[in-house]
């Protein structure tokens, strides 16, 4: 029995947080701070598997609907890299609900992509800005995510104005997402 | 800070001297993984940033007018180069400041409109974060200090991978299609360009049902490292770190992963091994 509670020491010896459980103490609070902070994002990773309201929260995030930029700000030191399964389509014309998902025609005017996390970065995070500078014509982004039952369409104008690449919200008919 | 936590009059000055010494170089090395990883992608981020960023601005009115400024992303990126004097000389002092400035830094490009989406922003964040706390903690001599830093590193990368894992907890990711239509249907990688050698068209369904999956099952590895004595979780997550950079896309992705590397090797030069002599507790 005794060298069997010594073979459980051992091994909890070799465990951090049994280190760390056993030598609590005040001064630490910048530590515990940290470790709080941890612990609570991972529950919410977990609860993000499950819990509706929490994969609202993230697909919200990665389609730019939070209501504040600042509540946006906090999320995204939550880790949440290649999540969800992302879709884009892009066009010179509004896409609609018709076009994306019920015909397969005209597929070579459109252009369809997967991308790892935040779809939106096919208009700002890639090495092609160029190419929705040419011509006076503006482009089209739809963008889906869905998790597990959950799904989330956006819809998105680029238009060259002045030099800049202005980027907006477009409605077409019930096609994009107004959560 | 020495003075309430390590040397203390019943200490040996020398013992105290070589723990803060280690305690130094062991922040040295994980800055140094850092700074690598944010900086491996330099060539890219010159085409990227002068090439198309300042010609190319892009204006979006979720984002304030300062994270859409081009110049602000410039700065941004080469700013951790502030960061490299610590290094040479390296002290308590020098090492929070530097600590605080990779650490600001990430969180200011994980908020702007050109750079938001670079998972490499929110890694090197938390490992900025590990990295301020240990510089701050950098004279403590008390074997606590080693293992919550052990237990903080194994939490952080942890953390990190259960946010892919659970969000890859979806038809998309478990059936293959968003591997598939990443990785698999152009020959970008050399990993792809080498299956549809191979296997040919027909076969790429099964396979990226395949791989999919087992990335999946080392994302949750990761994500239970804290359950494993720390050496071995961290040899396992170093090990799969190491091994998805050529799988999953290029070198490139050292800049994600390279930061928290170094923080596990920080972590294992720190982690009492079974053998060594505990130094007196001094709390």
């Amino acid at each position: 029995m005794a060298s069997g509670n010594s073979f459980v020491n051992r091994i909890l010896h070799r465990y951090p947080a049994y280190h760390v459980v056993r030598s609590v103490h005040p001064r630490f609070w910048r530590f515990y701070l940290l470790v709080t902070a941890v612990i609570a994002l991972c529950f919410l990773q977990l609860a993000k598997i499950a819990v509706p309201s929490v994969q609202l929260m993230f697909l919200r995030q990665f389609h730019f609907k939070d209501r504040s930029f600042v509540r946006w700000a906090v999320q995204q030191m939550v880790p949440t890299m290649y999540s969800f399964g992302n879709e884009l389509w892009w066009d010179r014309h509004p896409l609609t609900q018709t076009s994306l998902f019920y015909e397969n025609a005209d597929i070579t005017r459109r252009y369809y992509l997967w991308l790892n996390h935040f779809p939106l970065h096919f208009a700002t995070y890639n090495h092609y800005r160029d190419l929705f500078f040419v011509g006076p014509d503006a482009h089209y982004i739809v963008m889906r995510s869905r998790f597990r039952e959950m799904e989330m369409i956006s819809c998105y104008r680029m238009k060259n104005v002045r030099g800049e690449l202005l980027l907006s919200r477009y409605e077409e008919g019930d096609l994009c997402d107004e959560r | 800070m020495c003075a309430a936590n390590c040397c203390s009059a019943g200490m040996k000055k020398g013992i105290c001297a070589m723990s803060v010494e280690r305690n130094q170089r062991v922040v040295g090395i994980v800055l140094l993984f850092w700074l690598v990883g944010w900086f491996v992608r330099t060539k890219y981020f010159l085409t990227y940033l002068f090439g198309h960023i300042l010609r190319y601005p892009v204006r979006f009115d979720f984002f304030p007018d300062l994270f859409l400024s081009g110049e602000l992303s410039v700065l941004l990126y080469f700013l951790p180069l502030l960061a490299v004097p610590a290094l040479i000389r390296p002290s308590r002092t020098s090492y929070i400041v530097a600590s605080a400035l990779v650490t600001v830094t990430s969180a200011l490009s994980a908020w702007h409109i050109d750079t938001y989406n670079d998972a490499t922003n929110v890694t090197c964040f938390w490992v900025g974060g590990w990295l301020l706390w240990a510089s701050v903690n950098i004279n403590r001599e008390d074997e606590t200090f080693q293992w919550q830093a052990c237990f903080l590193a194994q939490l952080i990368v942890a953390m990190v991978f259960l946010g892919g894992a659970a969000g890859k907890m979806t038809a998309a990711y478990t059936d293959g299609e968003a591997w598939r239509q990443m990785f698999l249907s152009h020959e970008r990688f050399w990993l792809s360009g080498w299956i549809h050698r191979v296997f040919g068209d027909s076969r790429l369904g099964e396979i990226s049902v395949i791989m999919s999956r087992l990335m999946i099952g080392a994302e949750w590895t990761m994500a239970a490292i804290p359950l494993l004595p720390y050496r071995w979780g961290a040899g396992i997550a170093i090990t799969l770190m190491v091994f998805m950079m050529p799988v999953t896309n290029t070198i490139l992705i050292f800049s994600v992963l390279g930061c928290m590397i170094g923080m596990l090797i920080g972590g294992w030069m720190l982690c009492p091994g079974p053998r060594t002599p505990a130094l007196p507790e001094q709390v």
